[in-house]
């Protein structure tokens, strides 16, 4: 049984790889878009999911990393001539590091208060990127974003060649991740999520372990916001708003928190289905709440819940 | 010998009322200490300065040779004090082999563990008797094998003291049985020095070489399990005064 749902496992993982190999060489320019767009939002769940589904915190902000690594990005690209290659480990690590420092004071808070303090936060950051006018245009947007210089002869001004650019990252990112979640560090996570004041009376230093797994958390997000930025070459804040950190938690809901494919797929698959339902755009956000509710009615694992039952697990 | 534990005077006040109050201990290593009393004495409370889960209003303690009221429990548990929990506490949604893991983790982090620290779970598990439940997650067990596995994983963080809370309370005779073998165990073979609290006295009087009776946050008695019994001021405190 294990053996078969393992190779099951590998089938679809293989399909799905080349799937993704194949897509710009397929796919019309439009369906190319959307898998990028799935692309990165299953790196922002990704990450997302190393604080929330593997250490436990719940937090509603992580589109304000999104955005901080994006505007860092381009900033620094536009205002000193930055190299991209180097605009983005810089913004990875900036994101991380502010997240130390407000993640410090902010997790000495626990459960609700804590999910409620990054709620506003994110907001918070919103109107940072909404009124600093000077430096990120406001409602106007900044515009003129350079796509990555050439590296290797490779040219990416076109759609192709930044799909394979942030396909490469994407998987990069979550081979970390599992890496990372599957590790020492991942199990002494997992432990504060399952029982914080057991965790800290076995020797866990749980203050420094939540802080570093949100600040790795967001560094990701900022990584991500760097490669959106460079991609879509024009930033506005109402995509780092808070509706954005709220798809984000939901998405990793309906994919099945703390299994980090699950997450992944859900990113996938609600990036296409609010794709699909754009015909109703009154609607999709409603039809979109009933579905998010019966699949978490039908089984609160999420996706990965469902797909564990089908394959004759528990 | 150095003592292993010293308390000072250790005194713990919530608001108006004293949990705790001037309580002295010399504790010796390798040794097998009962604390008993009443309902509300002040035990888990002195367990829990101990172990840094709250801090005392006054006075000291020490572990081998070094003051450690004031660290927090995760540096106390790296000092080599271990404890459980008065009510069961395990890492729910994983396996109980990855409970024992975590606390082996907790006190040395490695990427990759280790195949020393692999080793030392199985032999943890083997030595707690829970090898049929190595990969059932931890939430699905009976209390009795909660018990054990909160005991496994206390046991991997490499106590030199182990504080136990109420270990006993809701197991059947058999297992209370099970369970004195297995601290013999733990405190003859792996010489690590135990401190329970207590109320099934079967348990306490059987095990313990030392018990120390506490009422209303205060030490009233200290003594061999026989001196304990026959003690006149322990009798009142548990029968109520002038029984007999």
């Amino acid at each position: 049984m294990l053996s078969s749902t393992l190779s099951a496992n590998r089938i679809a993982l293989a399909i799905i790889f080349i799937l993704l190999l194949v897509i710009p060489h397929i796919a019309s320019s439009y369906i190319v878009y959307v898998v990028i767009l799935a692309i990165l939002f299953s790196m922002l769940t990704a990450s997302y999911d190393l604080l929330t589904g593997y250490a436990g915190p719940l937090s509603f902000c992580h589109a304000a990393f999104y955005g901080l690594g994006a505007y860092t990005s381009a900033l620094l690209t536009l205002k000193t001539g930055m190299s991209f290659w180097l605009a983005l480990p810089i913004s990875g690590m900036s994101v991380f590091l502010f997240a130390v420092v407000i993640g410090y004071p902010a997790l000495k808070l626990r459960g609700h208060y804590f999910a409620v303090t990054t709620f506003f936060f994110g907001h918070f950051m919103y109107l940072v990127f909404l009124n600093t006018r000077e430096l990120t245009g406001g409602p106007l947007g900044l515009g003129e974003i350079q796509p990555p210089e050439s590296i290797f002869g490779i040219d990416f001004s076109g759609m192709t060649a930044n799909y394979y650019l942030i396909l490469i990252f994407g998987i990069l990112m979550v081979g970390f991740l599992y890496a990372l979640v599957n590790s020492g560090f991942g199990r002494l996570i997992v432990s504060i999520r399952e029982n914080e004041d057991l965790a800290e009376a076995v020797g866990v230093n749980t203050a420094f372990f939540k802080v570093l797994a949100f600040s790795i958390s967001a560094g990701l997000a900022g990584i991500t916001g760097s490669l959106f930025a460079h991609f879509f070459r024009l930033l506005h804040p109402s995509t780092f708003s808070w509706m954005t950190s709220e798809m984000i938690v939901v998405m990793a809901l309906v994919g099945g928190a703390g299994t980090l494919v699950g997450p992944i797929i859900g990113a996938g698959v609600v990036t296409f289905i609010l794709e699909v339902m754009r015909f109703a755009p009154e609607l999709r956000f409603v039809i979109w709440a009933i579905l998010l509710i019966a699949i978490l009615v039908i089984e609160p694992r999420g996706l990965a819940g469902i797909y564990a039952r089908i394959r004759g697990g528990k | 010998m150095r003592d292993l534990l010293v308390l000072n005077d250790l005194t713990k006040k919530f608001g108006g009322v004293t949990a705790a109050k001037d309580v002295n201990l010399n504790l010796k290593g390798g040794m097998r200490l009962g604390i008993i009393g009443p309902n509300g004495a002040g035990k888990t409370t002195v367990f829990n300065m101990i172990t840094g889960e709250i801090k005392p209003t006054a006075g000291t303690i020490e572990f081998e040779g070094e003051p450690i009221h004031g660290l927090k429990p995760h540096q106390i548990s790296k000092k080599g004090i271990g404890r459980t929990f008065q009510i069961v506490r395990v890492f729910d949604e994983i396996s109980v082999y990855d409970n024992v893991l975590i606390g082996a983790l907790a006190r040395e982090l490695h990427f990759r563990p280790t195949q020393e620290q692999h080793h030392q779970v199985d032999e943890i598990i083997e030595l707690t008797g829970l090898r049929e439940y190595r990969n059932v997650m931890a939430e699905n067990l009976t209390v009795s094998a909660k018990k054990r596995v909160g005991l496994a994983t206390a046991l991997a963080t490499e106590p030199r003291l182990l504080l136990l809370d109420e270990l006993m309370a809701g197991l059947t005779f058999v297992e209370i049985d099970e369970m004195l073998e297995l601290l013999r165990k733990i405190n003859g073979e792996m010489g690590i020095t135990l401190v329970v609290v207590e109320h099934v006295m079967k348990a306490v009087m059987e095990l313990c070489e030392n018990i120390v009776v506490i009422s209303s946050g205060q030490k009233i008695a200290e003594g061999s399990p026989e001196e304990i019994a026959n003690n006149k001021k322990v009798v009142d405190v548990y029968l109520g005064e002038g029984s007999k």
